[in-house]
């Protein structure tokens, strides 16, 4: 399976914040279906490097690695294809369990 | 009866239609000066502002309110309005923050019937200078801004969420905040920023400001070893936010909840006004963010409740406000390490 490499920084903004396209110019929503979607969808696996920018909060990292699920991705398949690359450790948990809260939700919201 | 002569009959039928005809003319003037617009005074009405601009305590936020309201009212009267600061001594971020915001939508509003004088406190010129409230009223900068708890002060506004604007206060602090996770300070700012933007403004309300000024306002402070961050916006506060369309369940166990008990609900769980599962992570993450400092804390005031964290003693208390504030404030305090900020 071919990989790809995302650096939010150098790829992105230096200024990742908010969740949705409408609350400002680097948000989740943005960052998940220019960046994200793409490549998942041509079946890759991503490796996401999230070191260098200033800070995210949680709406945006909900909304661009939760949104993936929201957007037909199921959770298992992503928690294979998804590597997180980041000094600050706590982000690669958060993702993750942003992640499988949400396919937990979906898979309430289908059954 | 007595008959009337001729002469006698004149002589009244003269006098009722002289007064008759002043009566309608009185009636006439008076209904044409009601129709005219109430001749408005052009001198500036003189509003003396606080001694203290302080929100977080009770003896200065009454004056506080009080001085804003009165601007409010004789703007909306027509009339220009001569901010007095002579007597203002002393500015703190969360009753600073509140003026300015208020201003600003004052400024929109009524452009040209602002002004104020200088403050006779040498401080409190420089603050007033230095943040652009003085430039702003129309008056020129006339001190060097080199107090030592003037020039640490930085002031942001905007109305989305564009961490670009404050990326200077963000890696100062990731930098010089004493915290075992200090990246994820920018992460909290983030998402206070996020909640004004997304929540503050969302339904409309009578009071809000008008769309082109429904924005945030950020002041940040660093004093005597401690960061202080205030954020405020004025929109509809977290509990009328949170009482918006509630299903009928969640409207019969809200409705008799105070401002406070929400506001600590939304912040230390995932209540949120949107109801949807995945939101409402942002005041829960900076509760935790706080949770793990030495000192300082965090407070959100919102209408009539707040509710604050003191992380030295690590007790988390509602309090009622007794004068209702409008929009959000929510106020950090971090413990510092000066010498990087002095080696900056």
């Amino acid at each position: 399976m071919q990989t790809k490499m995302i650096s939010v920084v150098n790829d992105f903004s230096e200024n990742p914040a908010g969740r949705y396209v409408a609350d400002g110019p680097n948000s989740g929503e943005r960052f998940r279906n220019e960046y994200l979607l793409p490549p998942l969808r041509e079946g890759k696996s991503i490796v996401v490097n999230l070191d260098g920018a200033l800070g995210f909060g949680s709406s945006f990292l909900e909304e661009a690695f939760g949104g993936l699920v929201r957007n037909g991705i199921p959770a298992s398949d992503l928690l294979k294809r998804i590597t997180i690359k980041s000094s600050v450790s706590i982000y690669g948990a958060r993702i993750r369990r942003y992640i499988e809260e949400a396919g937990a939700r979906n898979g309430r919201t289908r059954a | 009866m007595k008959r009337l002569n001729h002469g006698r009959r004149l002589y009244l039928v003269t006098v009722s239609r002289r007064t008759l005809s002043t009566l309608t003319t009185k009636n006439r003037r008076r209904r044409r000066n009601a129709a005219l617009p109430r001749r408005i005074s052009w001198r500036p009405y003189l509003v003396e502002a606080p001694v203290v601009f302080r929100f977080l305590q009770e003896e200065t936020q009454l004056p506080l309110f009080e001085f804003l309201d009165v601007i409010k009212v004789k703007l909306s009267e027509g009339r220009r309005v001569l901010i007095d600061f002579r007597k203002t001594e002393n500015m703190h971020p969360c009753g600073t923050l509140i003026f300015i915001a208020h201003l600003d939508v004052w400024l929109a509003k009524y452009p040209t019937r602002l002004s104020c004088t200088y403050p006779e406190d040498d401080r409190t010129e420089q603050l007033l200078q230095h943040i652009g409230v003085l430039s702003r009223l129309g008056l020129s900068s006339r001190k060097l801004i080199e107090h030592e708890h003037v020039k640490h002060w930085h002031y942001h506004t905007g109305s989305q969420v564009d961490s670009a604007l404050y990326k200077d206060l963000t890696k100062s602090a990731r930098e010089g905040i004493v915290h075992p996770d200090k990246e994820l300070f920018a992460d909290c700012l983030n998402e206070a920023v996020v909640n004004a933007v997304n929540h503050a403004y969302e339904h409309s309300a009578p009071g809000l400001p008008p769309k082109p000024l429904q924005k945030w306002w950020l002041l940040s402070l660093l004093k005597d070893d401690i960061l202080f961050v205030a954020i405020y916006d004025l929109g509809v506060g977290i509990a009328a936010s949170l009482r918006r369309k509630p299903n009928l369940a969640e409207y019969l166990k809200l409705r008799h909840y105070k401002d406070a008990r929400l506001i600590e609900d939304a912040v230390s769980s995932k209540l949120t006004s949107t109801k949807m599962p995945h939101r409402g992570k942002g005041l829960p993450e900076m509760l935790e963010f706080s949770k793990n400092l030495k000192a300082g804390g965090l407070g959100i005031w919102s209408q009539k409740g707040g509710m604050a964290y003191n992380a030295e003693m690590g007790h988390l208390q509602r309090h009622g406000n007794p004068h209702s504030l409008q929009g959000t404030l929510v106020l950090w305090s971090i413990p510092f390490r000066k010498e990087l900020e002095n080696a900056n």
